[in-house]
């Protein structure tokens, strides 16, 4: 009897833990998530700058250079492209992504969508650096939310944990 | 033709369908108007009204969702595309130090259908073959905008090219300097229209460049480009023909007296490059109006 006690206090320590684990992982990966499409867009900026590549071409290239669910994201516009237009895509892929980023990153980053493809040069790096400019300031936010938050989640699933444990007890 | 019916809004596909789209050869697309489709000399209103935001996807879909890729050629006011087809763009034009720097607010498209014509140049070859040479002359062919210049060449470049066996003419190597990529239509390496087997192609390069180019590195015996008239072309054709290649170019004009009105044409003619000059036909395609003697 003692035995299976032990084995639930086991089991509800460990089940708080790693609730606290995984809300503390989500602020990491939201910065890692910003900091890849920063680092993606940055390439396609380059490249349109240097290439005049086409930019279904220049998404599957940069999605075989990025990889990860940024990666997974540029592969899925660029496929689509091939049968919309290029800010719809984008659009729709960003919205159905697996991204761990906020409704307020995500809108920033639909709002590329509204020239891509349609305009000169000038116009496709304006709106790429507006982008990395907010881009810039939301992984600043996510960095200090992952400095502030990340060990207290991972504390608060164990100091939780405890407290049920030693109730229970 | 596939490329471009993937670009237009499904409707207007419908409506192209119901004609015979084979002998389409242009889409005129303008703002607020109904469409119009030139199938020779037939013209046909579709009458499906177009708005602005649909022309800019049709460029956009045109331009592969890259419309910065495109900038040069909008600049010049034209797009082209797989298949050697050519979209003219109108609207509000940016000039920006005396120079355009873009088209913007598209207000018309004028889709021109390239079509590969067999023995299109029928009429017009046995005033451009030197047989006793076995080359072709220094020749100049001349008719408006629409009367099958480019189709013309195209089919001198492929006979030249692979020779003709029933005079005796042994194939020659060609080179054809496609600046707007209409002749071949040559797409990531290939050519889509039929040129020759002894034909190079430098595609996408101003005539100035790529005639110096080609005598250089390709030793052609025949030069083929399209639409001589600037001011940079006096000195490569004189280049060309002073190095002893053929040449065989196209002008915009309906007579003698048009043509000379241009000044590098009047140039070119008053050095004595050309040895002919081919008026086409402005009624029937391929047929020749008259041929000056230079």
């Amino acid at each position: 009897m003692i035995f299976v006690k032990f084995i639930i206090l086991a089991a509800v320590f460990g089940t708080s833990s790693l609730i606290g684990i995984k809300l503390a992982s989500g602020y990491k990966v939201r910065a890692n998530n910003l900091k890849q499409m920063k680092k993606a867009l940055k390439i396609l900026e380059a490249k349109i700058t240097y290439t005049y590549d086409k930019l279904p071409d220049l998404f599957l290239e940069i999605s075989n250079k990025i990889g990860g669910d940024v990666g997974n994201l540029f592969f899925d516009v660029g496929r689509n492209m091939q049968l919309e237009f290029a800010g719809e895509a984008w659009e729709q892929c960003i919205e159905k992504s697996n991204l761990s980023i906020t409704h307020d990153d995500k809108e920033a980053l639909k709002s590329l969508g509204k020239l891509l493809g349609s305009t000169n040069m000038q116009g496709q790096l304006e709106q790429l650096h507006l982008v990395n400019d907010f881009l810039d300031e939301q992984i600043k936010e996510a960095v200090e939310s992952k400095k502030k938050n990340e060990t207290m989640y991972k504390k608060l699933g164990v100091i939780v944990g405890l407290a049920v444990v030693i109730v229970l007890i | 033709m596939n490329f471009i019916l993937k670009c237009l809004p499904k409707d207007l596909i419908t409506q192209i369908l119901k004609h015979n789209i084979n002998r389409i050869e242009e889409i005129r697309i303008r703002s607020g108007k109904p469409v119009l489709l030139n199938m020779g000399n037939i013209e046909i209103n579709l009458k499906y009204v177009i708005n602005s935001n649909q022309i800019v996807g049709i460029v956009q879909s045109m331009c592969n969702n890259s419309i910065y890729a495109y900038q040069n050629e909008i600049m010049e006011g034209y797009i082209t595309l797989p298949g050697g087809h050519r979209a003219g763009i109108a609207g509000n034009v940016v000039i920006s130090d005396g120079k355009v720097t873009n088209i913007s607010h598209i207000y018309s498209l004028n889709i021109r259908i390239a079509h590969q014509v067999e023995n299109a140049s029928d009429d017009v070859i046995r005033h451009i073959l030197d047989t006793q040479n076995n080359t072709i002359h220094n020749t100049l062919i001349v008719s408006p905008p629409g009367c099958g210049k480019t189709t013309i060449i195209r089919d001198v470049a492929k006979r030249i090219s692979n020779g003709i066996p029933e005079i005796n003419f042994k194939g020659i190597n060609v080179c054809i300097i496609d600046e707007r990529g209409e002749i071949a239509a040559l797409d990531k390496g290939i050519a889509y229209n039929d040129v020759g087997i002894r034909t190079d192609i430098l595609d996408n390069v101003p005539k100035s460049v790529g005639i110096r180019m080609a005598i250089r590195s390709m030793a052609p015996k025949a030069i083929i480009a399209d639409e001589i008239g600037n001011r940079d072309d006096v000195d490569i054709i004189n280049y060309a023909v002073c190095s002893g290649v053929s040449c065989l170019f196209t002008a915009h004009g309906s007579c003698f007296e048009d043509l000379v009105k241009n000044n590098e044409i009047s140039k070119i003619i008053n050095l004595k490059l050309f040895k002919r000059i081919v008026f086409l036909d402005e009624k029937i395609k391929g047929k020749v109006k008259n041929v000056i003697n230079i």
